[in-house]
């Protein structure tokens, strides 16, 4: 019986691995795939903030004869580039649209002189929230009028012989008490569910098609179906084929991901010197516990639909909206406020992410570690239970 | 030997309603006798093959193999057949060597015993040069050998083969042909279906036709042209399917 089973399973394997469409999805793609992500991501960012941090925003100043000095200050900064002053604030906001200038800054009439005699009046500043170099703009001109305002103040004060430092009679500091792991671990706890959800599924969706529906393509499930092996033992090999794939695409994902995070946290910037990622025993186990029945589960499911496929693209037309479908649960671990309760705990995928999520954080709860995990291992059989039946089924296996 | 008894199979058809394939068919095949199973594409050929080799289960009747019966023990039975149909592909990144090994596995040897016999097969069937070959870059003769060399590699009682000179050239298909004569004379029970009459009756023993699911007529070569007053074996097959067009 088993001796049967490992045969199948081991001809399985071999079978598979010569193919390359398997290494790129079960080996190169878990690889890569997020160190590219990760350089490609924050490189992009990194790029894009210098740019804009560096690039001289053009603008626009209306009625600048009414605010002299303030006008001064704005054309002696490095940061913006003051393009028009004789321009109508319809003109200025169509010209902001148009991308001509990123920013417009109206000065009201009779500026100075309201200053002058201590009467509030505002600027208004006319920018587009919808792009981001805009909002740049936003933000030096913003500093440059705040930086203004602050002179003015000081000098009002000094005029009245009041010390600047009143007004701010304490400061706020903040010290940020999680631990450098603690941090790495909310970054891990983000990513990881993520990666164990789909790279599962990914994994085995391959395999599980390969081995189901392209047996009946190629026409070699007949040959299978006379030789004197029961059908369970069959299936059985089939499934611990597709389980290999699944955890071994999954496992180097992991691996793959924490590498990236030790080694490039420099490519997450300020935030990476506040990181470090330790995995600990524990978490390996954690990951473990919850990795193995997930595969099991997606492993089983996907064999069992991808069986009832008469061929290859009929398989892949069935299982791709499945990676939707099964994604949806996973973000909804990730809603602010979702924490991991006895209900939750039942729910598929759900409480697979909740509950690495928060392991990661530090909270593990083994009863909960237990629930999940017979539960998940209960879906799997029974998802293993179907794709018995299935293998029994002439209308399946004979489909015309 | 071979017993089929009142073997039916009924499929359920969404759009076509209820189908009979195979209608209550009865025969017997001895041992060290060959068989012929004649019938047009769409006759039931395929489904009673189906229906020995135990991948479809039958509605009502049984046939046995070897004195096995097939809805009860079908495990035991398979074992002793060896089965070869169109539809019994070869696993393309396999050599040829390992899909003949992998069967001789599954059907109980142990490792030493099926690398000994695949040997053998390999020198039966000549495919020394091409036996680390991978089945899908095998010529399509080469592919019908292995496939033959892997319905043979547990040396079955049985032997069920649809069409196994289909698109091949004369002298495999000859070698094909040698090779069944050969099985035969080893005391085998061997069922040889084909569209190729004039194959069925230089090779065959006794021919059974097919027809709607039924069996039509029974009988040597011989006893089929005496029974429809023909000289030709095509004659003889067309006569009886015409005369029987109305069966169902």
């Amino acid at each position: 019986m088993f001796r049967n089973i490992k045969i199948i399973y081991r001809k399985e394997l071999v079978d598979v691995i010569r193919d390359r469409r398997t290494i790129i999805s079960m080996i190169v793609v878990p690889i890569l795939i997020f160190p590219l992500l990760t350089i490609g991501f924050s490189g992009v960012m990194a790029n894009l903030m210098q740019k804009s941090a560096a690039e001289k925003h053009k603008i626009a100043v209306i009625n600048k004869d009414d605010a002299p000095d303030l006008y001064a200050l704005i054309d002696s900064s490095s940061k913006v580039e003051i393009v028009s002053t004789d321009i109508s604030v319809d003109s200025a906001k169509q010209a902001i649209l148009d991308k001509l200038i990123r920013a417009a800054i109206i000065i009201p009439d009779d500026f100075s002189k309201k200053l002058a005699n201590g009467e509030t009046t505002s600027v208004q500043i006319l920018y587009d929230a919808s792009e981001t170099k805009s909002d740049f703009a936003l933000e030096k001109v913003k500093d440059l009028v705040t930086g203004y305002k602050l002179g003015i103040l000081n000098s009002l004060l000094a005029d009245r012989g009041v010390d600047p430092s009143l007004l701010e009679p304490f400061s706020v500091a903040e010290t940020n008490v999680a631990s450098k792991e603690k941090m790495g671990g909310l970054i891990l706890s983000i990513f990881l569910p993520y990666i164990i959800i789909l790279l599962s599924m990914l994994g085995a969706m391959y395999t599980a098609i390969d081995l189901t529906a392209g047996e009946k393509e190629r026409g070699t499930l007949e040959t299978i179906l006379v030789s004197p092996v029961p059908r369970w033992q069959l299936a059985t090999g089939k499934f611990l084929t597709i389980l290999t794939t699944s955890v071994v695409s999954t496992s180097l994902a992991i691996i793959s991901m924490s590498a990236t995070m030790l080694y490039g946290m420099q490519s997450f910037g300020r935030m990476g010197e506040d990181m470090a990622i330790n995995i600990t025993p524990l978490m390996i186990l954690i990951i473990l516990l919850m990795m193995i029945p997930t595969a099991c589960l997606f492993s089983a499911l996907l064999m069992s639909i991808a069986i009832f496929a008469k061929s290859y693209k009929e398989a892949q037309s069935y299982l791709s909206p499945l990676m939707t479908i099964v994604i949806l649960p996973a973000l909804v671990a990730f809603l602010p406020g979702v924490e991991l309760d006895l209900k939750l705990a039942f729910i598929p995928i759900v409480n697979i992410c909740l509950c690495i999520k928060e392991s990661l954080m530090g909270h593990i709860n083994w009863i909960y570690v237990a629930i999940i995990f017979i539960t998940t291992f209960i879906y799997a059989s029974f998802a293993i239970f179907v794709t018995h039946r299935m293998f029994q089924k002439e209308s399946v296996l004979f489909r015309s | 030997m071979i017993t089929v008894k009142n073997l039916t199979k009924v499929f359920e058809d969404k759009k076509r309603g209820r189908i009979v394939a195979v209608d209550n068919i009865s025969f017997e095949v001895n041992r060290g006798e060959i068989f012929g199973l004649l019938g047009l594409n769409g006759a039931g050929k395929t489904t009673t093959l189906r229906l020995l080799a135990t991948i479809l289960k039958p509605t009502s009747g049984t046939a046995s193999l070897d004195g096995l019966d097939v809805v009860k023990s079908p495990e035991k039975a398979k074992a002793k057949l060896g089965f070869l149909t169109g539809a019994t592909g070869l696993y393309a990144r396999l050599q040829a060597r390992e899909m003949i090994r992998y069967f001789g596995l599954l059907y109980g040897m142990s490792e030493a015993d099926a690398d000994k016999r695949t040997d053998e097969l390999i020198a039966i069937f000549n495919l020394k040069d091409f036996a680390a070959v991978k089945c899908d870059k095998l010529s399509s003769g080469n592919k019908q050998k292995v496939s033959i060399a892997r319905t043979m590699v547990h040396d079955p009682e049985v032997i069920i083969l649809d069409e196994p000179t289909v698109g091949l050239d004369v002298i495999t298909s000859r070698a094909v042909v040698n090779f069944v004569n050969d099985e035969k004379k080893r005391g085998k029970a061997i069922i040889f279906s084909t569209h190729v009459m004039h194959e069925a009756e230089k090779l065959c023993d006794r021919i059974g036709i097919i027809h709607y699911g039924k069996i039509i007529a029974v009988g040597t070569p011989d006893e089929l042209k005496t029974i429809t007053r023909c000289n030709d074996m095509d004659d003889v097959f067309v006569k009886l399917v015409e005369d029987n067009g109305n069966v169902s």
